[in-house]
């Protein structure tokens, strides 16, 4: 992966940063094939950050390294000069200038064409031949060029080249090959012809114009990537090419460098001298290009060019002609046309290269996201199994459910089959079934989520308990098109659950058993009563009737009183029934009034609270919300609350055995009945204890009846606890959740 | 309060005063009385018998329920205690409807032979109230 800029690039670790005179020259370290050739060039340099010390440091040694490479340079176009025309068949300060130029940012430039200047000068007192004007009117010319090329790559844009994109090479190519020859060539020219240097012959003008612009050309297709190639990688080189990439790099260098001294430098080969010569490079140059990249293709470009500049400097090899000048050209176009396509197929190379690594790496990143998904799936579908869990969708236009293999197992469902909603309400239990029925056609209808326990009854009818949790799922029109959901087998819980009910309701049913033989001896009063009343009643009637004028009115005074006393009793019988009522495996919570259940409770005590001599205030709060509750258990607890109270107010005169039952709301929106006693009180240590089982202040307690209670009421998902009261004497507090 | 006395005038020396807070109870015992031919008072409570009784003018016997309902009020046994000590001899019958009241303390006041557990035989409750009354006569 390459970072397309200085900014992106600085944010990636992978990526190694060179400073050059403010100038950041950042080279990618991950390469697919040929890091080396991977050129990205910033110039927003990040020079404020860095003292001043390192900053004139940084600057100091480019501007020399600029002013000696320009003396050498300058040095070296004196002497590799056209033999008839004399001016510079190949003269490097234009690529090291303009390299500085790209490299550096504008407000620098000055500094570098100073840097320049001064080299070119210095090569004037060196050659005798060099006059200062014409040393300084081609330093101007180099100027022109490096300008023009470092300018409109800016202005296109392209002040970062890039050798690794078609485009980017193509436009460096038309710049630095096209258009600063061009500039230069006519600024060199108009200097040369109007200070009268120019040797003998036809069309001067244009005769240094084409030698000018094609050996700038040249320097520009050239020497002028390599630099930059250099700077811009040349410290990541040697971390980033192996023992194998050096030896294949060695061996096209030296192949190359043999072949173009052969055919650039040899003698004649024969027949076949030209074309062979001529072509006798190209396949190091395609190596180059193909298997490298524009760096190293520009690279061999000037092993090639420097072979046939000796070739032709000696009248040697192909380019050898008379007059010598008019080889150099031929060289040039030989160059110049082997040059520009060596160099942007090396840049296709790159760019389909970097292609087919981001390729690469996308086909690697999916292919891990597959693994990733399978291995996923894999692993859901093991804990689904191990969690018990199947997944199904209900696609709501076919009506047909899909289910996983464990979903179908849940249902009972054989692999082969497809069920519609139809065919897996039918396998639900016949008393769920409407149920379940109406809500999943509610969730549908209300768009909101489904959840459902219910039984199934398998082909072998086994019963099975299944909880459903589903939700919709819309198109992009909000229309639901299917519901998907999980479904877990419950079975065992729920056996559990009703196990645990049973055991409850049978705790509670002894818990009432006990409470009534508790009150057994004042439910026996309020039987005797009415049953006393009776049997007199009737002989009194009897005696009447025998009379010979029987009192016919005072014997229907004495039925009715007879049947109002049997009906008296019969309220005891079912008041004991009623308490009696085992209902183990029976589902019986309903809405309750809290109030109505306090007053049945009194009802029930009434014998005995009167028996005990305790005088009862009520303060019933109606309506309040109702509560979800089994009615027998509540009154159950209120029993044993009352009765407690009475007990504890065994020991009081008379007058002190007052018994306060109320209801009312608490804060939290729970429902509250209390039972306020003028007893003793319970010793704060023991306000928890009390309800604890075989925790008991009585001689001849069992001391269940509290423990009991509080199990009645925790499933009742109440509270139940006791405070002591300032003015003596405890309140009981049973407080329960409205319903929803 | 509820008291009957609609043969107060007749056979004075044969009144039975019934004591009972229980009004089914109370009716349906002086009806059987009545029927019998006694003269028969009821009390629904033992105020309500010291407020109509006086010391000249005590019934023959006196049928006591022990439980007379309410915190506040006298039971059957304070009544009888309280006539003991005020020197009143009245003969009287205790009634109870409670297994829990010892019979020792039933018997301490009134006699083996002088209370009643409810429900109790029509025909042995008229034989003991009339052995009372007749008790009561000899002496």
């Amino acid at each position: 992966m390459t970072c397309r800029g200085y900014d992106e690039a600085r944010s990636c670790p992978r990526h190694a940063e060179t400073r050059f005179a403010g100038v950041a020259l950042i080279a990618d370290e991950g390469a697919w094939m040929n890091p080396s050739d991977q050129i990205v060039i910033g110039t927003r340099g990040a020079i404020g950050r860095a003292d001043a010390s390192t900053r004139h440091h940084r600057v100091a040694l480019p501007v020399l390294a600029v002013c000696v490479a320009t003396f050498l340079g300058s040095q070296f176009g004196a002497v590799v000069r056209f033999p008839d025309a004399g001016s510079a068949i190949l003269f490097p300060p234009y690529a090291v200038l303009t390299a500085a130029l790209i490299l550096s940012p504008p407000s620098r430039w000055w500094v570098f064409l100073f840097a320049s200047f001064v080299g070119h000068m210095l090569t004037v007192s060196f050659a005798d031949s060099l006059t200062v004007a014409f040393a300084a009117s081609t330093e101007l010319a180099n100027f022109a060029r490096a300008l023009s090329i470092a300018g409109a790559l800016r202005w296109l844009k392209q002040d970062r080249p890039r050798f690794d994109s078609l485009d980017g090479t193509a436009v460096f190519l038309a710049v630095a090959g096209l258009l600063a020859p061009a500039v230069g060539a006519t600024v060199g020219a108009t200097f040369v012809v109007s200070l009268g240097q120019v040797t003998p012959g036809p069309e001067p003008y244009w005769r240094i114009w084409r030698t000018w612009f094609l050996s700038n050309t040249i320097v520009g297709v050239t020497l002028l990537p390599l630099i930059l190639a250099v700077f811009a990688h040349g410290h990541t080189f040697r971390r980033t090419v192996n023992g194998k990439r050096v030896a294949e790099l060695s061996l096209l260098f030296g192949g190359l460098a043999a072949v173009s001294l052969v055919a650039l430098v040899g003698s004649t080969l024969g027949a076949f001298d030209l074309p062979v010569r001529l072509y006798a490079p190209l396949p190091f140059l395609l190596w180059a290009a193909m298997r490298f990249g524009p760096a190293t293709t520009s690279a061999s470009l000037l092993i090639v060019t420097a072979f046939a500049i000796t070739g032709v400097m000696n009248g040697l090899g192909p380019f050898a002609r008379t007059p010598s000048d008019d080889g150099v050209l031929s060289l040039y176009l030989f160059l110049v046309f082997t040059s520009v396509p060596s160099l942007l197929l090396a840049a296709l190379m790159k760019e389909r290269l970097q292609v087919l690594a981001v390729l690469h790496d996308d086909i690697a990143e999916r292919k891990r996201a597959q693994d990733a998904l399978q291995s996923g799936e894999e692993r859901m579908a093991l804990a689904a199994t191990s969690a018990n869990l199947g997944f199904w969708a209900w696609n709501l236009r076919t009506d047909v459910v899909w289910l996983s293999d464990h979903g179908r197992d849940v249902f009972g469902l054989p692999m082969s089959f497809d069920p519609t909603c139809e065919h897996l309400i039918a396998r639900v239990h016949e008393e769920d079934r409407q149920r379940v029925s109406e809500a999943c056609a509610d969730a549908v209808t209300r768009r909101e989520p489904c959840e459902q326990e219910f039984r199934t009854v398998r082909d072998d009818g086994k019963q099975r308990w299944l909880s459903l949790k589903g939700r919709l799922e819309f198109d992009g029109d909000g229309i639901p098109t299917q519901m998907v959901g999980v479904v877990i087998d419950v079975t065992e819980r729920k056996r559990a659950e009703i196990e645990l009910q049973d055991r409850r309701q049978e705790l509670a049913h002894l818990g009432r058993v006990a409470t009534l033989g508790q009150m057994s001896g004042a439910l026996a009063h309020e039987l005797r009563q009415p049953l006393t009343a009776i049997q007199f009643n009737a002989r009194a009637a009897q005696n009447i009737l025998e009379k010979e004028e029987p009192d016919l009115a005072e014997v229907r005074a004495i039925l009715k009183d007879i049947a109002h006393d049997d009906a008296r009793a019969g309220e005891v019988i079912a008041r004991l029934r009623s308490l009696l009522k085992k209902g183990v495996g029976q589902p019986t919570f309903e809405p309750l009034q809290l109030s109505a259940v306090v007053e049945d409770g009194l009802d029930i005590a009434r014998g005995d609270v009167m028996a005990r001599g305790v005088a009862v205030t009520t303060e019933l709060e109606s309506p309040l919300s109702p509560v979800y509750g089994d009615r027998v258990e509540l009154q159950q607890v209120l029993v044993n609350l009352v009765l407690n109270a009475c007990e504890a107010m065994g020991c009081n005169a008379p007058e002190d055995r007052r018994l306060t039952v109320g209801t009312t709301c608490d804060d939290a929106g729970f429902v509250v009945a209390y039972v306020v006693d003028r007893g003793t009180g319970i010793r704060p240590d023991k306000l928890e204890q009390v309800f604890e089982p075989f925790v008991t202040s009585k001689p001849d307690g069992l001391g269940l009846g509290l423990a009991i209670c509080r199990t009645i009421v925790n499933a009742h998902r109440g509270r139940l606890w006791a405070t002591n009261n300032p003015e003596g004497g405890a309140t009981f507090y049973l407080a329960l959740p409205p319903c929803a | 309060m509820a008291t009957q006395s609609d043969h107060w005038h007749r056979q004075p020396d044969e009144w039975v005063a019934i004591v009972d807070d229980d009004g089914s109870v109370r009716t349906a015992l002086a009806r059987v009385l009545r029927a019998e031919g006694l003269r028969v008072d009821t009390f629904c409570t033992a105020q309500d018998y010291l407020a109509a009784s006086t010391s000249s003018n005590a019934p023959s016997c006196l049928v006591l329920d022990i439980h007379l309902g309410g915190a506040s009020r006298m039971s059957g046994f304070e009544l009888h205690d309280f006539l003991a000590e005020s020197g009143v001899a009245v003969p009287i019958i205790l009634m109870t409807a409670h297994d829990e009241v010892p019979s020792a303390d039933l018997a301490r006041r009134v006699g083996s032979d002088g209370y009643l557990r409810k429900p109790f035989e029509c025909d042995a409750f008229v034989n003991l109230v009339r052995r009372t009354i007749r008790a009561t006569a000899s002496d």
